[in-house]
């Protein structure tokens, strides 16, 4: 049996590492992208907005939701291509002629794409710090939860753009998912406020925002990176997350493989 | 008499979806031996894609049972993948990946060691005459280049069965003629082959038996030369337009 899951193991390694040849062929567009749009958010919101009365621990506080957050929008691009294969080429149906289980095909396609978004997540926190200085006090940091969290909230994205790809029917209907999926999802996902100030102005609002997985990324990436103090705790969000990236994971697996009608 | 290879008992393959469900496949039945090539042979829509992509383990069968060595292939469809090499009708190569790098990452997929691997690239290479398209995008490849590679894609793991679905769709004759020698040199290493075409001329060339399939029923399966004698004809095509009904069928494949 161990040799099984050996195997099984290797063919995964070797599928990511594929992945990651793929990868390497456009990593810097991609991370051009993900510049262009930490530095636009954090530059306005930490010194344009500051006019505007914004507090000037504002900068730190967005900065981190936009790492937090980098990820979601990354979805869609992830969805695309599963849809486009699954509508086109089916290139999905060699891997599901592999000599592994079909929900491991699923399965490895998340943690693929979470090891995705974590590489190119990995390189905003720095990027950060040369924008905001001295705003942005790295010795508060608590790596080792911040490790822990950016492993989990990754893992959140590759199985949540998994789940999209089982229910996003097609492509044409692709366009619906930024408008009425990713932008609310961002909005009320604690991107521009924390938590706490939304319960503090309604506690209903409050506990209705935690049905959205993407306010526990915000509150456990902050309460890392910011301290602990003002934010949900850091072990009931990473627990919250692991809930949701297995909800989503399993459903996603099991409606693809009715979609792909594989044993 | 050869062994049988694969056993192929009852299958039924239905599709439901909104417009209402459909049998692609109504109770097939027939063996593979060991070492043969077995022309699947039928209009488009008759099921033969479906049939062989069950046979190769991707889809399930909505009923009945494929049987390899006497046990269900789906007791250990992990296991049993390991004997099939599936080409199929439409390219899915990693187009960005070199067509090295797409060989060398399938057999790695296999969990053959690297420098085997390398080996196994080399000679697949010169066999399938693609050396000098080694560094280049699989995206680049012409149609016919393109099916050669898969062909060879799908040997990388020395598979015992190997199913090749229309290998020869859409290309030029010359190019089906080298596919047809290529196809007869796997047959002389040992490996049982399915071979699903529309063209006959093909089944007649390359299959030791052909398998007329037709609206997801087989309709007969013998050898080329029996089938003209039962039907007192010396072309096959005969024998294929006196089994099949001439209407188009809405597509399965």
């Amino acid at each position: 049996m161990n040799r099984r899951y050996e195997s099984y193991a290797s063919t995964v390694l070797n599928l990511i590492a594929r992945d990651l040849r793929i990868f390497k062929v456009d990593f810097w567009g991609k991370f051009i992208d993900s510049c262009i749009m930490l530095f636009s958010t954090v530059v306005i919101f930490s010194y344009f907005l500051s006019s505007y009365g914004l507090r000037p621990d504002f900068g730190p506080f967005i900065l981190v939701g936009v790492i937090a957050g980098f990820g979601l929008f990354d979805v869609v691009g992830k969805v695309a291509s599963m849809i486009g294969d699954i509508e086109g080429d089916k290139t999905i149906l060699y891997t599901i002629s592999l000599p592994i289980p079909a929900w491991l095909v699923f399965a490895y396609q998340g943690l693929s794409w979470a090891l995705y978004s974590s590489l190119l997540c990995f390189l905003l926190l720095p990027l950060g710090k040369l924008l905001l200085f001295s705003q942005f006090d790295l010795t508060v940091i608590n790596y080792p939860k911040l490790v822990l969290m950016f492993i989990m909230s990754n893992l959140f994205f590759g199985f949540f753009a998994l789940w999209l790809s089982s229910v996003c029917k097609r492509m044409t209907r692709l366009s619906h998912l930024f408008v009425r999926v990713i932008n609310p999802m961002y909005m009320f996902g604690g991107y521009l406020y924390s938590w706490h100030a939304v319960y503090k102005l309604s506690p209903v609002g409050g506990y209705m925002s935690l049905i959205n997985p993407l306010i526990y990324v915000m509150e456990g990436m902050r309460a890392a990176i910011l301290g602990q103090e003002g934010y949900l705790p850091f072990w009931f969000s990473l627990v919250m997350l692991m809930i949701f990236t297995i909800v989503f994971g399993l459903d996603a697996i099991r409606r693809l493989k009715k979609r792909l009608d594989c044993i | 008499m050869a062994k049988i290879f694969i056993k192929i008992a009852s299958v039924k393959k239905q599709y439901t979806n909104e417009q209402g469900t459909r049998q692609a496949l109504k109770g097939v039945s027939l063996d593979i031996y060991e070492g043969e090539i077995l022309g699947l042979l039928g209009v488009n829509g008759a099921g033969k894609t479906t049939l062989s992509s069950i046979i190769a383990g991707i889809h399930p069968a909505t009923s009945g049972d494929i049987l390899y060595q006497g046990a269900s292939i789906y007791n250990d469809i992990v296991d049993y993948r390991r004997l099939v090499g599936f080409c199929p009708q439409k390219p899915n190569l990693d187009l960005t990946l070199s067509l090295e790098e797409n060989l060398f990452f399938a057999g790695r997929y296999y969990g053959i060691p690297a420098n085997e691997v390398k080996e196994r690239m080399k000679t697949l290479m010169e066999q399938f005459k693609l050396q000098e398209y080694a560094q280049a995008k699989a995206s680049v490849l012409s149609g016919g280049y393109k099916q050669r590679f898969l062909i060879a894609r799908s040997l990388i793991h020395q598979p015992r069965l190997i199913i090749l679905d229309e290998p020869t769709v859409g290309l030029d004759p010359q190019i089906r003629r080298e596919l047809w020698q290529h196809i007869v040199r796997l047959k002389a290493s040992g490996a049982s082959i399915i071979l699903t075409t529309h063209y006959i001329e093909e089944a007649e060339e390359l299959a030791d038996r052909v398998c007329i399939i037709d609206a997801g029923e087989v309709k007969v399966i013998d050898t080329p030369d029996n089938l003209k004698k039962m039907h007192n004809t010396d072309r096959l095509e005969n024998v294929f337009l006196a089994l099949t009904k001439q209407d188009a069928k809405v597509g399965y494949e």
